[in-house]
């Protein structure tokens, strides 16, 4: 293993996980809610590919998309909103989204087994092409095209449009937002369709490298994004999006430039860091230094 | 007989069960200046946020132009015609002066007279023009109100409710306010105009109502302007 392949893993990684940091900070800027079962959409999309593995990959792809997007809807009308509606604690909210988490993770047990599926959908992605001696695997180059894509078109949304201008009004003070007629379910949801379509690609991305697709497939990869985002600032989308990269990144780098005896440390060495980051800079690593400290729940 | 633009029937507002608005009757006739003044705590913002649906109320009605508002959402009346400029203004700092302005747009009914609306509100407060693209939370006390009473009204509202505006402003500027809210009032607009400088309010308005303790206690005319007895015994009740 060398540095050139090392760092391809890491970018192209690290892209993966900025883009789950982004679908997790977007509905925290709205709606001041960090969403748990946000792997288990990222989990479905996987399902989703792995039972459409005979199908044209678009067609695959699309299928994945669509179904990850209602599945996040369907979180936020059957499980938040009531929530919302009757005014619970954010507390209370936290509670619910990893019952949400720990339901489709029993749903999926019950539907697709334990013993896992496999996804077939991109696999020839993985076949690589060699620049200065270093193999470089189709689908790290994808995923950090695709990454990059999808975090700009995301930018784009929100400070080119209307509704994206409403997303970060409420974002900043929801309830002046409302009183100026912008409509909390639509910008609600409309984060959630943003989030929904992000994950969508995760599972896609993700699943070429890591084909086998199991119930709690989602958890670590929820976690470890939701480290980066906490590392990087929860307040802005472009920080937590350098955080999750940040976290993607240093887990490839080590994970390829160490020995398996070593890397059982990595996860040790990562949560560390965020205990540290959380003392010096609560505000996050990348967070203005004058930030405004953000309520955590 | 033509309904009101804006009445509140017997309004009662609860927090937790503990009453701050005690069941108070108001009406804003078209195109008038109403005043509610009083004492911290009295029940004014608590009014305010009750007709823009932020708190339900606990008995009683609102109506604008008749139709009630009771289980409406704040989105929802700011679509029927009514905006709230928030005491405190609640600018978005962060955001363009030009994109504030544009938050205004989301309660509009109807894009036609766009353009002239704004280029109204601009020639009433250039600072919205001038300064478009600085961030908000860049201007002053007085622009961000300027500001905040702008984004209000590009939404087109038939009622214009104002929470304390001249709150942390110099007295000049006041004066200047007022006489806008007043040119305000020319285009048909409806205001209940909430106020700690009770004086100045009850010189200014149609009529002002005392609030104390989540009661209506007095309604003053411009004549009574200089009557501080009544207004004190009104205070203290």
């Amino acid at each position: 293993m060398n540095w050139g392949q090392a760092i391809a893993d890491a970018i192209s990684l690290g892209a993966l996980y900025g883009l789950v940091a982004v679908g997790i900070g977007l509905v925290f800027g709205v709606m001041r809610l960090i969403n748990f079962a946000y792997g288990e959409l990222i989990t479905a999309g996987a399902y989703v590919l792995a039972y459409t593995g005979g199908w044209p990959a678009p067609l695959a792809i699309l299928m994945c998309v669509a179904a990850v997007v209602a599945l996040a809807l369907v979180q936020e009308r059957v499980a938040f909103r009531p929530l919302r509606r009757m005014g619970a604690s954010p507390a209370a909210m936290l509670v619910a989204t990893f019952a949400v988490s720990f339901l489709l993770q029993a749903i999926y047990l019950l539907a697709f087994g334990s013993r896992g599926q496999i996804v077939g959908t991109l696999g020839q992605l993985n076949s690589a092409f060699t620049v200065d001696g270093v193999d470089i695997r189709w689908i790290l180059l994808v995923t950090t095209v695709t990454g990059a894509i999808l975090l700009l078109a995301t930018g784009a949304l929100l400070n080119r449009t209307t509704i994206g201008l409403h997303v970060r009004a409420a974002a900043q003070d929801f309830r002046t937002a409302r009183i100026l007629g912008v409509r909390a379910n639509r910008v609600i949801g409309l984060s959630f369709v943003v989030a929904g379509v992000l994950a969508a690609a995760v599972s896609v991305l993700y699943t070429v490298s890591n084909p086998l697709v199991q119930p709690q497939m989602g958890v670590p990869i929820t976690i470890f994004a939701l480290v980066g985002v906490v590392v990087g600032g929860l307040d802005r989308l472009w920080s937590a999006a350098l955080g999750g990269f940040a976290v993607g990144f240093v887990y490839g780098m080590f994970g390829d430039l160490l020995s398996s005896q070593q890397t059982v440390y990595l996860p040790a060495v990562v949560y560390g860091s965020v205990i540290l980051v959380l003392l010096l800079r609560p505000a996050g690593l990348f967070a203005p230094l004058h930030a405004r400290q953000v309520e955590r729940v | 007989m033509s309904e009101p633009a804006l009445a509140l029937e017997n309004l009662e507002v609860h927090y937790a069960g503990v009453p701050a608005v005690r069941g108070i009757d108001l009406e804003v006739g078209e195109g008038e200046i109403v005043g509610l003044v009083g004492p911290n705590g009295a029940g004014k913002s608590s009014t305010l946020h009750a007709v823009m649906g932020v708190v339900p109320p606990a008995v009683g009605d609102i109506r604008v132009r008749g139709r009630s508002l009771r289980g409406f959402s704040p989105e929802r009346v700011a679509r029927l015609g009514v905006a709230l400029v928030p005491e405190g203004r609640h600018i978005y700092s962060s955001l363009t002066v030009a994109e504030n302005l544009r938050l205004g747009f989301a309660a509009r009914r109807s894009n036609d007279g766009l353009a002239a609306d704004v280029a109204w509100v601009e020639s009433l407060f250039p600072v919205v023009r001038d300064f478009a693209r600085r961030n908000a939370g860049a201007l002053s006390g007085g622009q961000q109100q300027q500001l905040a009473i702008a984004r209000a009204l590009v939404a087109r509202p038939d009622v214009l409710l104002l929470d304390e505006p001249s709150l942390g402003l110099a007295p000049t500027v006041v004066e200047t306010l007022f006489a806008t809210l007043a040119g305000i009032r020319e285009r048909g607009v409806s205001i209940l105009l909430v106020e700690q400088r009770a004086q100045m309010t009850i010189a200014f308005a149609d009529r002002t109502h005392v609030i104390a303790n989540g009661r209506l206690r007095l309604t003053l005319g411009p004549g009574d302007a200089g009557d501080t007895d009544k207004l004190t015994a009104a205070y203290l009740s």
